[in-house]
């Protein structure tokens, strides 16, 4: 009784009932990036606390095409810079180093991220199986088979305790791993310039930057390592001698910035654009909610007689309300399924990174909270004011009581 | 028993409409109710219907004063013990008429729903009314006589012990009228109680009473005088 009824008062003009949820549809998407950008931001900046506390610097890599393409040309001489500074950096700074190395981005099913020990001061890796490093993984001589963390999506290195060969492109090698543990899902450091941004871990093989390492380090290694390069319990002085090194060489054009001035430069601006997106969410907000009354409305006085005249053969007045709420409920649920997709294929895509991963693997991939909350949040507020707008046009029109005009006049 | 009973009823709206209205009826009888247009003829069938508690003064219905009841209790007795039917015959378009004759059985309980054999009760009824051959319509490919009996079957289909009326022949011709005043006599037979609305003093004169609406006040055609 409550579908008839739904059909033939609620959702009785078809085209205006469509516009309707057209226009509530791109709400849903408004709202839902509003509240998961802000769900984000908010985790990030929890995340990257440490980086101000320990007063870190971040590395930002200005350096012109130009002159890195020169570099990479002259190998020779560059590398020996590389090694140097490497030096020059162990031996004056604590720093923590992130080399990424997608190799053959697009085909490559699995991206090599290098880090120095320092890196796990900052950021908390999860472990699935097996252990994470270890101090003696950091200083290993460059024979031994080269301990790694495999993302959880990579089943073909899936096996703690086995060895296996893969091509690093930031070494040029072929090198020798052995896997001491899998990553627990869904691994993903905070952005610094954009801490509603993550990259994710799931794909990755992360690797030691070991002593040895650092002897045969080349250029192409440092240029990815420039980029968010954090050192940090020092001083603004001290960290523009680093860039003077660099400058001096004509290796590379790196700024520092304080991590707690660009965090506070990204939330003020963060806060800016999410007020102007609160802002114009708002506005389609209203459009939406005014159609739904007009419509909701329109509705129910152009049909009062048939409602009174339902009513005269045995509906309760109150019923209108039971009607409405499963009407807004379905309602809502139909809006938020365009959305819903949006989030699972994103999501999925941030999970996997930017490499090729099997279709197999995506589907056992759950949403991450953030994601699922901000559509759980999106739905409920949806759900909650449709109802509340329902509520009060229903209780207006039940004020008049439902009579029946017996007789025409 | 007494399947009506009105005392003190007063009925305001910005100028009085009913005042000390008082009458009741028989189960088995006809009464017609008569009076000028404006008087609230309608108004009364509206609370007796159940539809209109915005009033003064006592109504019971089958011996239960109608204020006592719930909401819910006032829903089912609308839709188990009261049948409508009104002047202008009011379908609901987008549903056949067999849809619309069994709408009042969309709001028993299920289990009222599977006490009766409402296909069997529907196929007598409109057989009787001479509408079988109609069920798979849409009500606006009908006559205006066919669609007041279509009402007056959707009346009927929950077996209602008291049909409240408005003018229900005031739009059909000889003919068409006559069928629904020979089923409310079958009606009364059976032990059901009528109360008619009308303005035609040839369908008055056919009831066992007439009850006459002037000035507010209900009085009963033959004390008049
Ligand atoms: N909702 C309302 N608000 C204000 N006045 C109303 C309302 N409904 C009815 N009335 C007034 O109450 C009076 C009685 O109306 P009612 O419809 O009961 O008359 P009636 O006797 O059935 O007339 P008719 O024979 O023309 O059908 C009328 O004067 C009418 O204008
Ligand atoms: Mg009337």
């Amino acid at each position: 009784m409550y579908f008839e009824f739904i059909k033939n008062i609620f959702a009785k003009r078809v085209l205006l009932t469509l516009l309707t949820a057209l226009t509530l549809i791109s709400y849903t998407f408004i709202s839902y990036t509003l509240v998961r950008s802000n769900l984000y931001a908010f985790q990030g900046r929890t995340e990257l606390r440490s980086l101000v506390a320990k007063t870190a610097f971040v590395g930002n890599d200005q350096t012109p095409e130009k002159m890195t393409d020169q570099n990479i040309k002259n190998a020779k001489k560059s590398d020996e810079i590389a090694r140097s500074f490497i030096k020059y950096l162990d031996s004056n700074y604590s720093y923590s180093m992130h080399i990424v190395m997608n190799a053959n981005l697009g085909t490559a099913e699995y991206s090599i991220h290098t880090v120095n020990e320092d890196f796990f001061n900052f950021y908390n890796i999860k472990i699935g199986k097996g252990h994470n490093f270890t101090k003696t993984s950091f200083k290993n001589n460059g024979y031994a088979p080269i301990p790694v963390l495999v993302g959880p999506n990579l089943h073909r290195f899936a096996h703690v305790g086995k060895t296996y060969k893969i091509y690093n492109s930031g070494t040029g090698k072929n090198e020798k791993i052995k896997v001491i543990g899998i990553l627990a899902k869904n691994n993903k450091i905070a952005s610094i310039y954009e801490p509603d941004s993550y990259t994710y871990f799931n794909n990755a093989i992360i690797r030691p930057l070991r002593s040895s390492d650092k002897k045969t380090f080349n250029a192409v290694e440092l240029y990815s390592g420039l980029q968010d390069l954090l050192v940090y319990r020092t001083s603004l002085a001290n960290v523009k001698k680093i860039q003077k090194y660099l400058a001096k060489r004509s290796f590379a054009n790196v700024k520092f910035y304080s991590a707690k001035n660009n965090l506070e430069e990204f939330y003020t601006s963060y806060t800016k654009r999410s007020t102007s997106l609160l802002i114009f969410s708002l506005i389609i907000f209203f459009i939406s909610s005014w159609m739904i009354s007009v419509n909701l409305w329109k509705s129910l006085e152009e049909e009062r007689q048939n409602i009174a005249l339902r009513v005269s053969l045995g509906m309760r007045p109150t019923q209108i309300y039971t009607a409405a709420i499963l009407y807004q409920f379905i309602l809502t649920i139909v809006i938020m399924i365009p959305v819903s997709l949006y989030s699972l294929a994103y999501s999925r895509m941030l999970t996997s990174g930017a490499v090729q991963q099997d279709s197999r693997l995506m589907l056992s991939s759950p949403l991450p909270g953030i994601e699922g909350i901000s559509l759980l949040i999106c739905f409920i507020f949806i759900f909650v004011f449709l109802v509340l707008i329902s509520v009060i046009l229903i209780y207006r029109f039940n004020k008049e009581p439902l009579l029946l005009r017996m007789s025409e006049k | 028993m007494s399947v009506v009973t009105i005392e003190k009823l007063g009925k305001k709206y910005k100028r009085t409409i009913l005042e000390d209205v008082a009458f009741s009826l028989e189960a088995g009888t006809m009464t017609a109710l008569i009076g000028a247009s404006g008087e609230g003829k309608t108004t009364i069938l509206n609370i007796i219907g159940l539809l209109d508690s915005d009033y003064t003064g006592q109504v019971l219905l089958f011996d239960t004063n109608v204020a006592d009841l719930s909401e819910k209790e006032q829903a089912h007795y609308r839709n188990t013990k009261l049948g409508f039917i009104l002047q202008e015959p009011l379908l609901i378009d987008r549903m056949t008429v067999r849809e619309n004759i069994l709408l009042p059985t969309v709001y028993l309980s299920k289990k009222e729903r599977e006490n009766v054999d409402f296909q069997t009760r529907l196929v007598n009824l409109t057989k009787n009314l001479g509408i079988y051959d109609l069920l798979d319509e849409k009500p606006n490919t009908l006559s205006g006589g066919q669609k007041q009996r279509v009402v007056a079957a959707r009346a009927l289909i929950n077996d209602p012990e008291l049909i409240l009326a408005d003018e229900p022949t005031g739009a059909l011709d000889q003919d068409n009228a006559n069928i629904i005043l020979q089923l409310f006599k079958k009606l009364i037979a059976n032990g059901k109680t009528v109360l008619t609305v009308t303005h035609d003093s040839n369908v008055a004169k056919q009831h066992d009473r007439i009850l006459k609406l002037a000035n507010s006040h209900v009085l009963e055609i033959g004390e008049e005088k």
